[in-house]
């Protein structure tokens, strides 16, 4: 009714001042570091828990736990760049699943250099990130359910293809040194992860392409009328989340020495559970690439802990689960207190 | 036609309201207000904004209980008016269509008319897709919609839509003289030629002895259609009469209260400065055929009833809509953006209306939404001066006076009148030629508005055009130098210079074009 809202023009309702909420500066240091603490107290205990405590801390076992955290690392990469948005991709693990098939697919049957099965792979990839993105910019379809649907169709062509066994003979071994050997007590795989965590960050935190994701994923109708071309943001940040797919996907089979169709699936959630996790420290509120790295080793190192520790396989996906929980719970909440909304 | 709509008016009352006030803290929004409705009459309930109007029919639907003492007599039953609630304006026999009606666009007819209502069940305990078919053609038929009830409502026109809206409020209703339809601005968002259709259908159903209390804000409707007319001014009483004899004159003077002989704008003093921006028969939204200018330093305002269109005129300039048809020319070339992006380039800034969902970042800090119109112009050196940026920052919070504790505060923490200074200030950092508002003191308390007003001069001292649309006419008198009145989908007249009043402009939008000859 007219009338009602526009009661009175002449003497609006005065907004009431909100209360400023002050952010002690413990509070706020104990808030961004939290989980830091958190990973600290939890390598102290596994650390020094009798028999298993040694094994935990050897250097075997850090290098191997960090060295099968680097795939990861970039699935969640791939999984944060359009959740940067407020976008979900669930096709993230899936992508790395079919980039890695058809890397070593080249390799194995078509007898093609290392060269030749890292372009397809990143192709590959990219092509998924381009038809997600194509579909969310243009198409206006829910990412949910095109990343969920993208996610399906893809396990199920990986199934066909490989008719479930791995796809192993005759990759070089010059890549499968590439993934398991290390150079100067580092795995050599973090010689490519490193640079791509270097160009995440410098883009989401030093670029306007990252403020504009952040614009986006706080008001989409605001971005556009602040003159944020939003559709190509969008599409772009779709494109770049299967091309690092695409890389995941050559550091999995040179990892693994193979490919099959579940193990790329398998990240996705480890994944999502550490782009969560980052996002409630560093920056916290909002998926970063600092926090999200931290989320990856904490996940790894909990879970590695937990099986030294006599827990069973399923420990991996409970925790992971719980994680996730705990992640989006607390991440909503520092978002809020930001006077965002839901943090997804 | 069915039989019962030749039955024609009956004598008596059907509604008569007595000694009804409403206080809301310390604003009396009614003050004993008394009228009746006959029954089969077509009663028209007219008021400027803040009479009260919206206020009785609340009452009357029961969803704001009313000050003690009055009372409401629905056919002879008599409440009182502090007493009625949903149910018993229901059982009396009170049906109400709102202005938006809550219509289901994708569902059809038939399940728009018994949504919320009792579905027609089958033994089972299914509804019966038959069932409800044939009720529903009973439905349309006895109010004499034409429309089939498997057709989608989005399929519909907007009067077509309103109809099955108040066949919906009716249907319950045994007889068509046996109730009384309260409609809410059901013309409002109406084109002309549906509004007829409407007003058409309206007309048939008093004829048949069905009584209506029509609120709306179209006088030339009254005088047309009304049977009868009550009005209603700041919560009191003015008058309740028969149409019959009712000039334009004497109906904008009761709701005005003052006399129509100082309606007449004066012609008023030409502004200086080139034509910043122009607009040559554009069509954008429910607008046709707007011809506006607005000149460098001028600040042109749009006033008009709400749903008029204006929001949209100011969004398709900023090419966030199409522009439907037209020309639009920006310091005499034409001009044609795609995106808000163009917009920019060319030096046009829009303040929106919904400052919450269209212009504020609100997790982000009053840092980031002061650059964020302009995130490229600090980069340094291949990234983001974060330095530079909170250095600029902390320059618009002083120079505005934006009362923030840290350019790093979340905006959301902001009073909603430094948010909106924060939006100014994105836009007035950029320097633009042409500053779009939209409502812009919206939510905004006393004191921060008198600042914006501040501003927007300020923004015309550097040579800006500025246009301005606002709900609020006083505002309009007094930051505009020429304001343009929308009528009907458009641009009916303008008025200029010092002529320009408060007053002046709401009797402008009640006028009809034949008045202002």
């Amino acid at each position: 009714m007219t009338a009602t809202q526009t009661t009175d023009p002449v003497t609006p309702t005065p907004t009431p001042e909100p209360t400023a909420r002050r952010h002690s500066p413990l509070g706020d240091l104990a808030e961004r570091y939290g989980l830091l603490v958190l990973f600290a107290v939890m390598i102290a205990v596994f650390g020094l828990r009798g028999s298993t405590g040694s094994i935990f801390l050897s250097h075997a076992n850090l290098i191997q736990l960090a060295g099968s955290q680097m795939v990861v690392i970039l699935v969640a990469f791939a999984a944060m760049l359009p959740l940067n948005m407020g976008y979900f991709d669930l096709s993230a693990g899936a992508a790395v699943g079919v980039s890695s098939v058809a890397c070593a697919t080249a390799m194995s049957r078509f007898n093609e250099p290392v060269v030749v099965a890292i372009i397809v792979s990143l192709l590959v990839g990219t092509l998924v990130g381009l038809i997600n993105g194509i579909l969310v910019a243009r198409f206006k379809l829910s990412a949910v359910i095109t990343t969920l649907a993208m996610s399906t169709a893809l396990t199920g062509l990986m199934e066909w293809y490989t008719a479930g066994s791995t796809i192993s003979n005759n990759i070089p071994g010059s890549l499968l040194n590439f993934g398991s050997l290390n150079w100067l007590g580092v795995p050599r795989l973090a010689y490519v992860v490193v640079p791509i965590a270097v160009i995440m960050w410098y883009f989401q935190e030093c670029r306007p392409f990252g403020r504009n994701q952040r614009a986006i994923r706080s008001s989409g109708k605001a971005a556009r009328l602040v003159g944020i071309n939003v559709d190509r943001t969008v599409l772009v940040s779709f494109i770049a989340a299967g091309f690092v797919a695409g890389i995941a996907g050559v550091l999995l089979v040179a990892r693994s020495g193979g490919a099959d169709s579940t193990t790329g699936p398998s990240f996705l959630f480890p994944a999502l559970a550490a782009v969560f996790l980052g996002a409630t420290t560093v920056k916290p509120g909002r998926p970063n690439t600092v926090g999200t790295i931290i989320g990856v080793f904490f996940v790894a190192f909990a879970v590695s802990g937990l099986t030294l520790a006599g827990a069973s396989a399923w420990v991996s996906n409970l925790f992971n689960g719980l994680v996730l929980f705990a992640a989006a719970g607390l991440s909503t909440v520092f978002s809020r207190q930001r006077g965002g909304s839901r943090m997804f | 036609m069915p039989d019962d709509l030749t039955t024609g008016p009956q004598a008596g009352v059907a509604l008569a309201v007595r000694s009804v006030s409403k206080t809301y803290g310390a604003t009396r929004a009614l003050r004993d207000v008394s009228f009746e409705v006959g029954k089969g009459e077509l009663h028209a309930l007219v008021g400027g904004n803040g009479s009260g109007k919206s206020t009785m029919v609340k009452i009357l639907a029961g969803v704001v209980a009313s000050d003690p003492g009055g009372s409401v007599t629905v056919f002879g039953r008599e409440v009182d008016a502090n007493a009625v609630t949903p149910h018993l304006a229901r059982a009396a026999g009170l049906h109400f269509v709102h202005q938006d009606p809550a219509v289901f666009p994708d569902m059809t007819v038939a399940d728009n008319l018994f949504l919320g209502g009792p579905f027609p069940v089958a033994r089972a305990g299914h509804i019966s897709r038959r069932g409800q078919r044939r009720a529903a053609s009973e439905v349309l038929s006895r109010f004499d919609v034409q429309v089939s009830p498997d057709e989608l409502m989005a399929g519909l026109s907007a009067s077509k839509r309103t109809m099955v809206a108040i066949a919906r409020a009716l249907k319950d209703q045994e007889e068509l003289h046996s109730g009384i339809l309260v409609l809410d601005e059901p013309t409002a968002s109406l084109p002309e030629h549906e509004a007829t259709a409407l007003l058409d259908t309206l007309r048939l159903y008093a004829k048949a002895g069905q009584s209506v209390i029509y609120i709306t804000h179209h006088l030339d409707e009254i005088l047309s259609i009304a049977d009868t007319v009550t009005v209603l001014r700041d919560g009191r009483h003015i008058v309740t009469r028969p149409e019959q004899g009712l000039t334009e004159a004497q109906l904008i003077e009761y709701i005005i209260g003052r006399s129509l002989a100082e309606v007449y704008p004066a012609a008023g003093a030409a502004p200086s400065g080139g034509t910043a921006l122009e607009l040559r028969g554009v069509s954008a939204g429910p607008l046709d055929d707007v011809e506006l200018t607005v000149r460098s330093g001028e600040v042109v305002g749009i006033a008009g009833l709400l749903g008029s269109g204006r929001s949209s005129l100011l969004h398709t300039i900023f090419g966030d809509r199409p522009m439907r048809a037209g020309t639009m020319l920006l310091d005499g070339e034409p001009v044609h953006f795609g995106r808000p992006a163009d917009a920019m380039r060319a030096g046009i800034g829009l303040v929106p209306e919904d400052r919450a969902n269209e212009a504020l970042f609100g997790d982000q800090t009053v840092r980031e939404n002061l650059s964020a119109a302009s995130t490229a112009e600090f980069v340094r050196h291949g990234r983001l001066d974060t330095a530079a940026e909170g250095a600029e920052a902390n320059r618009l919070i002083t120079e505005l006076g934006i009362k923030a504790g840290s350019p790093e505060q979340p905006v959301s923490v902001l009073s909603g009148g430094n948010q909106q200074k924060v939006i100014f200030a994105r836009w007035l950092r950029r320097r633009p030629r042409l500053l779009l508002l939209d409502e812009p003191t919206q939510g905004v308390d006393v004191g921060a508005r008198a600042e914006i007003y501040q501003l927007i001069r300020k923004a015309v001292s550097f040579g800006a055009a500025v246009l301005i649309v606002s709900s609020d006419f006083e505002e309009l008198a007094g930051v505009c130098d020429r304001i343009a009145i929308v009528r009907r989908g458009r641009l009916a007249e303008e008025v200029t210079g010092p002529s320009i009043d408060p007053t002046r402009l709401s009797e402008l939008i009640f006028a009809r074009e034949a008045g202002i000859e």
